[in-house]
């Protein structure tokens, strides 16, 4: 029980790092343009995140993001945001795949600074399977946490969900989500990230 | 009437639950947000820690781990005052996790006037590498355990060699690693993988790691080799550092 807390803490704890940023951001912008399916594209998005960063440690995945890949990438990406802004309700299977796609993308785009419970589920990825899997989807609930919330509060407020469900914010998830696949179309993916961490670290 | 009653209190309570979400939501980010604990203890101050604590949990991790924490525990009980009963059983062996790579494609070095990593272990009897990049938080929260690893074992025939492999394009400025290096109390070798060339050679599969360390032997055989910044994984590297060492030299 302890683990599963602290896991979901460490978590939690690198929410403002740059690594984790690079995760968290698109799967925002993800939720904020699908008005109609929200909850449902967070919960996809968390698992389909948590399942390729988890694949890849374990050795069940092995393209690599980089080159072709990566341009590959950036149009699903963009096909992820078209999806998640059409899906007309949370069952429909386009915010499904909306959800699941886009996060399996920021799941391999991934690149986290690991610490110490994340060291250990990468470590053992390989060797212990449902138990890592397990983890890695309650340390990704703590990086994710924010988009998850974002997703619930319409339901706990529904003011919130009135003041989301305005234009205005699903515009400016969409311009994140085209900015995100043509940075990753471009090659240019790692520059853009990198050069809002390097002003935010005063570099 | 009945109905519209069941349907309102579903969705009080549906609201409720969402409510409590998001409560308990906001309240861990914030009470992670001021308790983030520092986790990241000197090797001597972790090994010192086990001596007051034998009877700590064995670990369910790798056979790697098991031997190591059993010389651990050797190491933590000649530091103990107390008489403590012998055990006949012996530590298993460091596995062999396969041959190391070498360095390739760099733009250089700092702290050293060696070129390659083969200058470096011709010197040494085991060489210990870490991937890492000067901006990556975590890898700065295993610097005082290499600092400490470096300043007890650089005379006893052991090198750290520090592999920068930048995550972002700033990171790639050498005079940005300098001043970090220095600012970080870095003054082990550093190999500048720029291109991160070694950095993808190294860590196999589509993925690589920050931070992520080795321990490479006289014979260029990999015997450990662990990511994160946990301080049990800085305990069982230093461990396992005194134990090949102590191996090499029978």
């Amino acid at each position: 029980m302890s683990t599963i807390f602290d896991t979901l803490t460490e978590g939690i704890g690198v929410i403002t790092w740059a690594c984790t940023l690079t995760a968290l951001v698109p799967g925002l912008a993800l939720v904020f343009v699908a008005r109609q399916a929200r909850l449902t594209v967070a919960l996809y998005y968390t698992a389909g995140a948590a399942f390729l960063a988890w694949a890849q440690a374990a050795g069940h995945w092995w393209v690599s993001a980089r080159g072709a890949a990566v341009v590959i990438a950036g149009f699903v990406a963009a096909g992820t945001y078209a999806a998640a802004w059409r899906a007309p309700g949370h069952s429909s299977p386009l915010a499904t795949g909306a959800g699941l796609v886009g996060g399996a993308l920021a799941g391999w785009l991934w690149r986290p600074c690991v610490g110490e419970l994340l060291g250990d589920i990468l470590n053992d990825a390989s060797t212990a399977g449902p138990r890592t899997l397990g983890l890695m989807l309650i340390y990704m609930v703590g990086v994710l946490l924010p988009l998850l919330l974002v997703a619930v509060a319409p339901y706990a407020v529904p003011a919130i969900g009135r003041v989301l469900d305005r234009l205005p914010f699903a515009i400016a998830g969409a311009t994140v989500g085209a900015a995100y696949a043509v940075a990753l179309a471009i090659g240019k993916y790692d520059d853009l990230t990198g050069e809002m961490y390097r002003i935010s670290a005063g570099y | 009437m009945g109905h519209t009653l069941r349907g309102e209190m579903k969705l009080s309570l549906g609201r409720r639950v969402a409510a409590g979400v998001l409560l308990v939501g906001v309240a861990l980010i914030v009470w992670t947000a001021v308790d983030e604990p520092d986790d990241s203890p000197g090797v001597t101050e972790a090994v010192d820690a086990q001596t007051v604590t034998p009877q700590a949990a064995p670990s369910e991790a790798s056979p790697t781990t098991a031997a190591v924490e059993a010389a651990t525990m050797e190491t933590a009980t000649t530091t103990t005052a107390a008489p403590v009963p012998t055990t006949t059983e012996a530590p298993e062996p460091i596995p062999v996790l396969g041959t190391a790579f070498t360095l390739s494609k760099l733009d250089g070095w700092l702290n050293t006037e060696a070129t390659s990593l083969e200058e470096i272990r011709a010197d040494n009897e085991i060489t210990v590498v870490q991937f890492w990049t000067f901006g990556c938080r975590n890898c700065k929260k295993t610097l005082d355990a290499l600092a400490e690893l470096h300043a007890d074992f650089r005379d006893r025939g052991v090198e750290v060699v520090g592999v920068h492999s930048p995550e972002f394009g700033y990171e790639a400025n050498v005079d940005n690693i300098i001043e970090a290096a220095a600012e970080l109390g870095v003054v082990w070798p550093i190999a500048l993988d720029t291109t991160k060339y070694n950095f993808h050679v190294w860590q196999e599969g589509p993925t690589g790691y920050w931070p992520r360390v080795y321990v490479i032997d006289s014979d260029n055989q990999i015997r450990f080799d662990r990511r994160g910044d946990g301080a049990h994984t800085y305990r069982e590297l230093y461990a396992t550092v005194e134990r090949l060492l102590a191996q090499e030299n029978t």
